[in-house]
């Protein structure tokens, strides 16, 4: 099975029901991708799927060959993207672990609708905890990327 | 970092540690190792780079960098950024040139690094700042040396000493080989706060940069060669064992190696996380229940009421006499990254890579499952996806332990989410709070009587008011749920009984509830925050029908905390419209992280105000995920205003400190909108019934099935009446309408299937209503 991410063709020989988080996480070591729950409850597992934040938790990596997937890591090598440059301006992180989640899910709304208003954020971002309760400067973050 | 320990002069270190001891502070001197020329040398060959290690906080490196070393663990509270800079502003660092890195577990070096209760920068700046300072004179000594003028004629700047009255400068970089010769100063100065450059300052965590691309290591991210994951059957009951076991299916899922009887349980060790999780769901366990098989959460508050007993008696003045009842549910800690611990056997060696809040006990913990002396235990404590009191408790690292040994395989040890919370071994107790209070004829309290009954251990103290000899009495009931540290322990609870009977006190004395509060103020700082909330709330504003205003005020761990919560409730819905914090926090380190931590008290007081809870049926946690432990998220997060209040003191407490009054606050706010006074946690809907003329009924009575659900919403109508007109409606958190239909006639049918498929994921109110009843329930689209 040949999976895509990041930009790079991975050949594997896996259980295509393995959800893509252990595929991530367990056999290619990508673990900016974050276990939170594993059903699909709070976002930390957030990845692109073509441009449309998914949760890897509840994707089996088999429905995902031909699609072209994004990881945090992919998003750039020095923190240049600009959800990542935003979340940087606002000081968004406090433990850390969600974050990868939140800003695919904010990545994603960011290409669905690129001037996202108060409730497009809600919408969107609601897929995600946070349980260090930053969701302010996430807020803030997306309308500074949104700012460009 | 590590092997510094191995070449310090214990000669050089009985010298310091007497001279530091001088200054008198009581401080914990085992950190302090000093300067050590041999030791510069030795790096000076391995790396190139030459080192100056003044104490075991720091090292400043011949090409400028300067590394600060944190004992303490990081989970998200910005510890190590708040003590960085407190080194760097001490020794006048370069901030752009500073490096921090965590150091592994050792009591020698760092003194105790458990991280808890709020003590991290309490405990910890006085040394840090010392840490600091002592560099700044070295340098300086060097600096004078070099040029033979007096001391007296250098100051430190930004990583370089000047010459005051000429223009020679030399940076520390420069200056670190001849400092790395020179005695540790006996007199060290701390700055005062007209100096202070970063101490105050407003500093995000330093690695935000590495969590934004996703490269910070956490516990649960820990990278070994021959890595092997394990994942754990628990026993299904509080003090059920196993009493066998087969594994015959389990063993047939590819990737599955073996299997244990590890964690009080059957632990599964396989290739990958996903095989492990398999091999957990096929094994098949026979249980000895135990002896907890009858206890349900009624059982427990039971338990907690019977111990009530008469409250005392109020004094002969008392006019009017107030009492009443509160209840606080369990709760579990559910941090985003769940427990896990991982360990590498190695002979006689071991290295354990972890997210904990206590790195030293887990070093003591994995050398006694393992049987390899602690010196011989490498701790990496690693960043924590958060703590809030669970990471403690270090039962992850006896179970990865024991099975890495059992094993023969470095060991990842992974709690489910489902296991995290169904496994808290630290749970926040459940606990009942029996208040009682009297007014006489002025409008005076004229005595208190507070009596808190703990399924577990807690305590009972006085509010920061002049109250007339307050009587606070505790007691434990049944205490078989296991309960520990929780944010803000017996403040979590307490503070919610005391303040909402505060407002009822000063309601029945025809007082405003926050003017009530200022007039018994007890503490000029308590009436500061007060003053403060009430002009940044615009207190005396009315709010529109349907919407109301709640205040509370606290004080613990050194400082003073208090909230105002404006909610809006309609229908039984409840939405948090705004939440306002002041915080003195004394002495200011880091004003971004203390905000930071404001922030997320109110989340958490909200949450667990609103709807977690842990519930207990025949002998187990009910609750199994975030689906049915719920937390706010984005569409529910109230806009938050924090102010913080500089006294200029020595530095409270900030974890704990912005938790406890957000309860209070919005269950004041509620009876405020709409006069339901709230004595139960969490919230129930039915309790916010307002101008409805029909019954609400208790939100389990409804039932979703799969709740969370997805494209379609099964709504089991078993237990409703069907009379008259049935309607549904569902409602967004925010009490917006997004779905209504009513049923067919005369529907007697006891299941009903609504298209969700374009419901965005998020929470919902649910709401059934017939001829005589609304019923209500909270569901969730994933
Ligand atoms: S880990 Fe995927 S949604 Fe929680
Ligand atoms: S920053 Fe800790 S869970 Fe979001």
């Amino acid at each position: 099975m040949i999976i895509k991410i990041n930009n790079k063709d991975y050949d594997l020989n896996i259980d295509p029901n393995m959800p893509l988080l252990w595929v991530l996480r367990d056999i290619l070591g990508l673990t900016g991708t974050k276990y939170g729950c594993g059903v699909g409850d709070c976002g930390s597992c957030m990845v692109l799927v073509d441009s449309v934040a998914r949760k890897s938790c509840i994707l089996p990596v088999s429905q995902i060959v031909g699609k072209s997937i994004t990881t945090i890591e992919g998003l750039s090598s020095d923190a240049s993207h600009i959800v990542q440059k935003a979340w940087i301006e606002a000081g968004v992180p406090q433990c850390g672990y969600c974050q990868p989640g939140q800003i695919m899910s904010a990545v994603g709304l960011l290409i669905a609708i690129p001037k996202p208003t108060d409730d497009d954020i809600n919408n969107a971002m609601s897929a995600n905890i946070c349980r260090c309760g930053t969701y302010s400067r996430i807020r803030a973050a997306i309308h500074i990327a949104a700012k460009g | 970092m590590e092997n510094y320990q191995n070449t310090e002069s214990v000669n050089t270190r009985r010298n310091f540690l007497l001279q530091i001891s001088t200054l008198g502070t009581g401080l914990i001197l085992s950190g302090l190792i000093p300067a050590n020329q041999a030791l510069a040398q030795l790096i000076k060959e391995k790396n190139e780079i030459q080192s100056f290690i003044p104490n075991v906080w720091l090292e400043v490196q011949s090409d400028n960098t300067v590394i600060i070393t944190i004992g303490q663990s990081e989970l998200g509270q910005g510890t190590r950024t708040s003590l960085a800079m407190a080194v760097a502003d001490e020794m006048d660092a370069d901030w752009a040139n500073v490096k921090i890195v965590q150091g592994n577990a050792s009591n020698a070096k760092y003194g105790s690094q458990s991280t808890g209760g709020s003590s991290s920068i309490t405990g910890k700046l006085t040394i840090m700042r010392q840490a600091g300072a002592t560099a700044r004179a070295m340098f300086i000594t060097a600096a004078a040396q070099t040029w033979n003028i007096a001391e007296s004629a250098c100051k430190a700047d930004a990583g370089y000493i000047l010459e005051i009255a000429g223009s020679r400068k030399l940076s520390y970089g420069d200056l670190s080989t001849k400092a790395a010769t020179l005695p540790v100063p006996t007199n060290l100065t701390l700055k005062t706060a007209k100096d202070f450059k970063y101490i105050g300052s407003s500093k995000p965590v330093f690695d935000c940069a590495d969590i934004v691309m996703g490269k910070t290591e956490f516990g649960i991210d820990a990278k070994v060669t021959g890595l092997k994951y394990a994942m754990a059957a628990f026993p299904p009951t509080i003090g059920a064992s196993v009493k066998s076991y087969d594994d015959t299916d389990t063993l047939k899922i590819p990737g599955v190696l073996k299997t244990f009887k590890a964690a009080g349980g059957v632990a599964v060790v396989a290739d990958n996380t996903y095989a492990a999780m398999q091999g957990v769901e096929a094994l098949k366990i026979s249980w000895n229940m135990g002896s907890n098989t009858g206890l349900n959460s009624d059982v427990i508050y039971k338990s907690l009421t019977d111990k009530i007993g008469t409250l005392d008696s109020l004094p002969g003045n008392t006019i009017k006499t107030l009492e009443a009842t509160y209840q606080v549910p369990f709760l579990a800690h559910a941090p985003m990254e769940p427990m896990n611990c991982t360990v590498n056997i190695q002979g006689t060696t071991c290295e354990v890579w972890v997210s904990s809040q206590d790195s030293q006990s887990v070093q003591a913990t994995v050398a006694s499952a393992t049987g390899i002396s602690a010196a011989n235990v490498t701790v990496h404590s690693c960043l924590s996806g958060g703590g809030f009191g669970r990471r403690s408790n270090v039962d992850y690292a006896n179970y990865a332990a024991s099975i890495a040994k059992q094993s023969g395989y470095p060991i990842k040890f992974l709690y489910s989410r489902k296991n995290d919370i169904q496994r808290d071994n630290s749970n926040r107790p459940a606990s009942v709070h029996a208040l009682k209070a009297g007014l006489d004829t002025s409008g005076k309290i004229t005595g208190w009587v507070h009596r808190g009954i703990y399924a577990g251990g807690g305590s009972v103290g006085s509010p920061p008011y002049s109250l007339p000899s307050p009587k606070n009495y505790q007691d434990a009931g049944n205490t078989t749920v296991p309960t520990g540290a929780w944010r803000s322990v017996s403040a979590s609870q307490c503070v919610f009984a005391i303040e909402c009977f505060i407002d009822e006190i000063a309601l029945a004395a025809a007082k405003d509830p926050l003017d009530f509060r200022l007039g018994i103020s007890n503490n000029s700082r308590v009436t500061a925050v007060l003053n403060e909330l009430k002009t940044r709330s615009n207190w005396t504003n009315p709010l529109p029908k349907g919407s109301g205003r709640g205040v509370s005020i606290f004080s613990g761990w050194g400082g003073y905390c208090g909230h105002v919560v404006e909610v809006t409730v309609n229908n039984g819905i409840l939405k948090v419209d705004r939440a306002i914090c002041v915080v003195d926090v004394g002495f200011a380190l880091n004003l971004f992280t203390i905000e930071s931590q404001m922030m997320g008290g109110i989340i958490d007081g909200l949450s667990t105000a609103t709807r977690a809870e842990i519930t207990i049926a025949a002998g187990a946690v009910e609750q199994t995920g975030y689906g049915d432990f719920q937390w706010f998220r984005m569409n529910e997060a109230p806009k938050i205003e924090v102010y913080i209040i500089h006294t200029g003191t020595s530095p409270s407490g900030v974890g704990e400190l912005g938790f406890p009054t957000v309860t209070p606050a919005l269950c004041n706010a509620i009876y405020n909108a709409i006069g339901v006074r709230i004595r139960r946690l969490p919230i129930s809907y039915t309790e916010l019934k307002s101008t409805s003329v029909k019954e609400e009924i208790n939100r389990d009575l409804i039932k979703v099935n799969p709740n969370p659900f997805g494209n379609e919403i099964n709504i089991d109508l078993t237990n409703v009446e069907k009379l008259g007109q049935l309607e549904c409606k569902i409602y967004d958190i925010s009490g917006n309408l997004i779905y209504m239909s009513s049923f067919p006639q005369n529907f007697m049918a006891n299941n009903y299937s609504i298209d969700s498929s374009n419901f965005i994921s998020g929470t919902y109110i649910l709401r059934i209503s017939t001829a005589n009843k609304h019923y209500t329930a909270k569901i969730q689209k994933v």
